[in-house]
C-alpha cells in the first residue's frame, strides 16, 4: 500500500489503451497507441475508412487479440479477459437484434445472462422500454420494427445491465440523414442522464463533433489528433486533420521567418501571409496553410484583416442560410467563402475581383501536405 | 417473319407440350405404385384384379403379427436413434467447420458427404467386416452406428447451408451482453437454425428407415426392419399384408418428406424477413 501511494503504481484513468498494437500478419493496423477516456466521458474515435477504429473498439470490447501492450478498465488489465466478463455494453452497426426473441426478450438476455430474478428483469425491461419510448413494443419482433426503433432497442439492451463503459460502432451508419440527427441527440442526452462513459466510432465528423466531450482523429492507426470537437475544429495540428474535419482552405507556400508571436508565408509572387507557426519550424520550409471557410472576411471589411488579397470570384451558390463562394487567390483557385445569408447581401458575380481577408491567428502553417 | 400473336401461340404449343410431358412422366413413375397398392384393401389372398371385396384385414393382419410388429419397431429404434446421433454429430461438425479456413473446410465437407456417394453396397461390406470384429454385427446398436453413416451426411448438409446464412455478429452480440459460449449457442445460434436441424434430423430417419442393403448385411433374425421384412415377405407369402406394409411405409415417408418441406419454407421466410 506504501508503494501504491508513494505513487510508482502509474494512475491509470477509468479506460487506457498502453501502447496497443496489433498486426494482421505483416500488416500494422494500430500503431502504439495510447489513450485515456475519464469516467463519465464521451469519446469518439474518427476516421477515414480503414484507419482502424473498428479494431481498437474490438480490441476493447474483447473480440480481437491485442498484437503487443494492454488495455485497462477502471485500474484493471482486460487485455485477456473474454468478452462475456468485460461487462461493457456494445452496440452495433447492424444492430445485430435476436430476430426470434420479441423486443422484451433481446432486452431481458443480458439480465438473464446475469442471473437476474423474474421480477426484477421485468421491472428493468420496462423501464428500459420507457427510456427509449417503445413501452408499448415489447411483445414484437425485431422485424416488425424501423430502423430507428430497432436502433434504440439495441441502445437499451446496451445500456439495461447498467455497464460503467458502452461502445458504438457506427451506430446510426444505416439511418438516413433526419433520423440520424434526432438518434445522436436521444444517445447525448440518455448517456448525460445515466452518466455512462461511451466511446463511439464513426467517420462522419460532424457526428463526431456534435456528440463528443472529447474526438480523436486516426489515420493509418495512429491518432493523429485527441482533443474537444472545438479544438479539433478550430486548431488542427496537421494537414490531414485539417483536411478531414469541416471544410477547409489551403494556400501552398513557403516559410520566410518565424519569431515568437507567428510567422510570415511567401505565397508566391512577393505575397507574405502571417500566420500561427503549428507544424513548421525553419525559414524555407514548405507549407500548407489552412483558413476555415467562415473566418474569411470579404469586401471593403476585409481592409483591417492582418491578411488581405485581391481575389478573382469564380462562382457563387446559394445555399439558402448561407451563400457560399469560390474564388481565386494568390494564383491558387478553389478558395471557399461563406457567407450569412444576411437581408440585402451580394457578393458579386463570376469574374469580379474582391478583397478577402482573415486574421493571422485563423491562418495556421501546418505540414505540407 | 412472324407476328408476335403467331410467335405466342407458338410460346403456348410448347409450354402445353411441356405440361404433357410432365405428366407423362410422373404417371410412368407414380402407376406401377398406385395399381397396385388399392389391393392392400382386398379381402382375398391374392394380388390379383379383381379383388373379392374390401376389407381392412391385412392391415389387422400387420398390426398383430408379431413378425411384422418386430420388424416396425427395429425400424422406429433404429431410426430414430441414428436420426438423434446424426443430428448431434452432424450439428457439431457444421458448427466445427465454420471456424476452418475455406481448403480444410471443402476438404473436410468433402469427407463428410462422402457416405451420400459411396456405393452402398461397399459400405455394407466394409461395415461388416468392421463390426464383426467388434461384435457388433446382429445387434440394434451395431445398426444405429452404420446408420448414423448414411444419415449425418444430410444434417451436416442441411445446418449447414443455414450457419452459412447465420449472423456471427449475433454471437458476438450474445457475448457482449454477458452470455457464455454456451449460452449464445444455445440461445440465440439454435433458435435460429432450428427448422434446418429438425429437417435434418428427419432427412436422417428417413434415409435410415428405407435403408435396406446395410440392414441385410448387420441385421440377424431379432433385428429385421421393415423394408427389409418387406423383401422376406415377398419372397415367402406374397399376400396383400405386403402391399399393406408399403402402403404405411409411404405414408410415413411422404408425411416426413411434407414436414421438411414445410420447414424449409418457414426458414425461407425467416431470413426473408430480416
Ligand atoms: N481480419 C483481418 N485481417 C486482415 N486485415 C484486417 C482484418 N480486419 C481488419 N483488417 C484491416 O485493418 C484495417 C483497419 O480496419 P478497421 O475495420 O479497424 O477500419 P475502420 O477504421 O473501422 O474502417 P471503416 O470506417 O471502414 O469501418 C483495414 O485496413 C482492414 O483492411
Ligand atoms: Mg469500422
Amino acid at each position: 500500500m506504501v508503494h501504491a501511494r508513494s505513487g510508482a503504481v502509474p494512475q491509470r484513468r477509468f479506460v487506457e489503451f498502453a501502447g496497443v498494437q496489433k498486426s494482421y500478419g505483416s500488416v500494422k493496423v494500430v500503431s502504439d497507441l495510447n489513450l485515456g477516456i475519464e469516467r463519465g466521458e464521451f469519446v469518439t474515435l474518427l476516421g477515414p475508412s480503414g484507419s482502424g477504429k473498428t479494431t481498437c473498439l474490438m480490441m476493447l470490447a474483447g473480440f480481437e487479440s491485442l498484437s503487443a501492450g494492454d488495455i485497462f478498465l477502471d485500474g484493471a488489465s482486460i487485455g485477456s479477459m473474454p468478452p462475456q466478463k468485460r461487462n461493457i455494453g456494445m452496440v452495433f452497426q447492424s444492430y445485430a437484434l435476436f430476430p426470434h426473441m420479441t423486443i422484451a426478450e433481446n432486452i431481458a438476455f443480458p439480465l438473464q445472462a446475469r442471473r437476474i430474478g423474474k421480477a426484477e428483469t421485468a421491472e428493468r425491461v420496462a423501464r428500459a422500454l420507457a427510456m427509449i419510448r417503445l413501452d408499448s413494443f415489447g411483445g414484437r419482433l425485431p422485424g416488425q420494427l424501423s430502423g430507428g426503433q430497432q436502433q434504440r432497442v439495441a441502445l437499451a439492451r446496451a445500456l439495461v445491465f447498467e455497464p460503467s463503459l458502452v461502445l458504438m460502432d457506427e451506430p446510426l451508419g444505416a439511418l438516413d440523414k433526419q433520423l440520424r440527427e434526432e438518434m445522436q441527440y436521444e444517445i447525448m442526452h440518455i448517456q448525460q442522464r445515466l452518466g455512462v462513459t461511451v466511446v463511439y466510432v464513426t467517420h462522419d465528423q460532424s457526428e463526431a463533433l456534435t456528440m463528443s466531450n472529447r474526438v480523436a482523429v486516426f489515420n493509418g492507426g495512429k491518432i493523429q489528433q485527441l482533443g474537444p470537437p472545438k479544438q479539433i475544429y478550430e486548431e488542427p495540428v496537421n494537414t490531414f486533420v485539417a483536411r478531414f474535419i469541416g471544410e477547409n482552405n489551403r494556400l501552398d507556400g513557403t516559410v520566410r521567418a518565424i519569431s515568437d508571436d507567428g510567422c510570415t508565408i511567401d505565397a508566391g509572387s512577393g505575397r507574405s501571409i502571417r500566420a500561427v507557426a503549428v507544424n513548421v519550424s525553419a525559414a524555407g520550409e514548405r507549407t500548407t496553410l489552412s483558413i476555415r471557410p467562415e473566418r474569411v472576411v470579404v469586401g471593403p471589411a476585409a481592409a483591417n484583416a492582418e491578411n488581405c488579397f485581391d481575389a478573382t470570384i469564380d462562382e457563387v451558390v446559394f445555399h439558402g442560410d448561407h451563400l457560399r463562394m469560390s474564388a481565386t487567390v494568390c494564383a491558387q483557385p478553389g478558395f471557399i467563402v461563406k457567407i450569412p445569408n444576411s437581408a440585402g447581401i451580394s457578393m458579386g458575380s463570376p469574374g469580379d475581383s474582391i478583397k478577402i481577408g482573415w486574421a493571422a491567428s485563423d491562418c495556421r502553417a501546418l505540414d505540407h501536405g | 417473319m412472324s407476328s408476335p400473336s403467331a410467335r405466342k401461340s407458338k410460346a403456348d404449343i410448347w409450354r402445353t407440350l411441356a405440361s404433357v410431358i410432365t405428366v407423362l412422366v410422373f404417371l410412368f413413375l407414380l402407376l406401377p405404385i398406385a395399381a397396385v397398392l388399392p389391393l392392400s384393401f382386398s379381402s382375398g389372398s391374392f394380388l390379383a384384379y379383381p379383388m373379392p371385396g374390401l376389407s381392412l384385414r391385412w392391415y389387422e393382419e400387420l398390426l398383430t403379427n408379431y413378425k411384422w410388429l418386430l420388424a416396425l419397431k427395429n425400424s422406429a429404434v433404429v431410426g430414430i436413434g441414428a436420426a438423434a446421433l446424426s443430428t448431434v454429430l452432424g450439428l457439431s461438425a457444421a458448427i466445427a467447420m465454420r471456424g476452418l479456413g475455406p481448403r480444410a473446410r471443402s476438404i473436410v465437407n468433402g469427407f463428410l458427404i462422402a457416405p451420400l456417394v459411396m456405393p452402398v453396397i461397399i459400405m455394407a461390406v466394409g461395415l461388416y467386416l468392421f463390426f464383426s470384429n467388434l461384435g457388433l454385427v446382429g445387434t440394434i446398436p451395431g445398426m444405429i452406428l452404420a446408420h448414423t453413416v448414411i444419415g449425418t451426411p444430410y444434417v451436416v448438409i442441411s445446418a449447414g447451408a443455414a450457419l452459412q446464412n447465420f449472423d456471427m455478429q449475433l454471437i458476438r452480440a450474445a457475448k457482449s451482453l454477458g452470455a457464455s459460449p454456451w449460452m449464445a449457442y444455445r440461445r440465440v445460434m439454435l433458435p435460429a437454425i432450428r427448422p434446418a436441424i429438425v429437417a435434418g434430423a428427419l432427412f436422417a430417419f428417413v434415409a435410415s428407415f428405407d435403408e435396406v442393403v446395410i440392414v441385410l448385411f448387420l441385421a440377424g433374425p431379432g433385428q429385421v426392419t421393415l423394408p427389409v421384412r418387406l423383401f422376406e415377405g415377398i419372397r415367402d407369402e406374397l399376400t396383400p399384408v405386403v402391399i399393406a406394409a408399403a402402403m404405411i411405409m409411404i405414408m410415413i415417408s411422404v408425411g416426413l418428406m411434407t414436414v421438411i418441406e414445410l420447414l424449409r419454407r418457414k426458414s425461407v421466410a425467416r431470413r426473408g424477413m430480416e
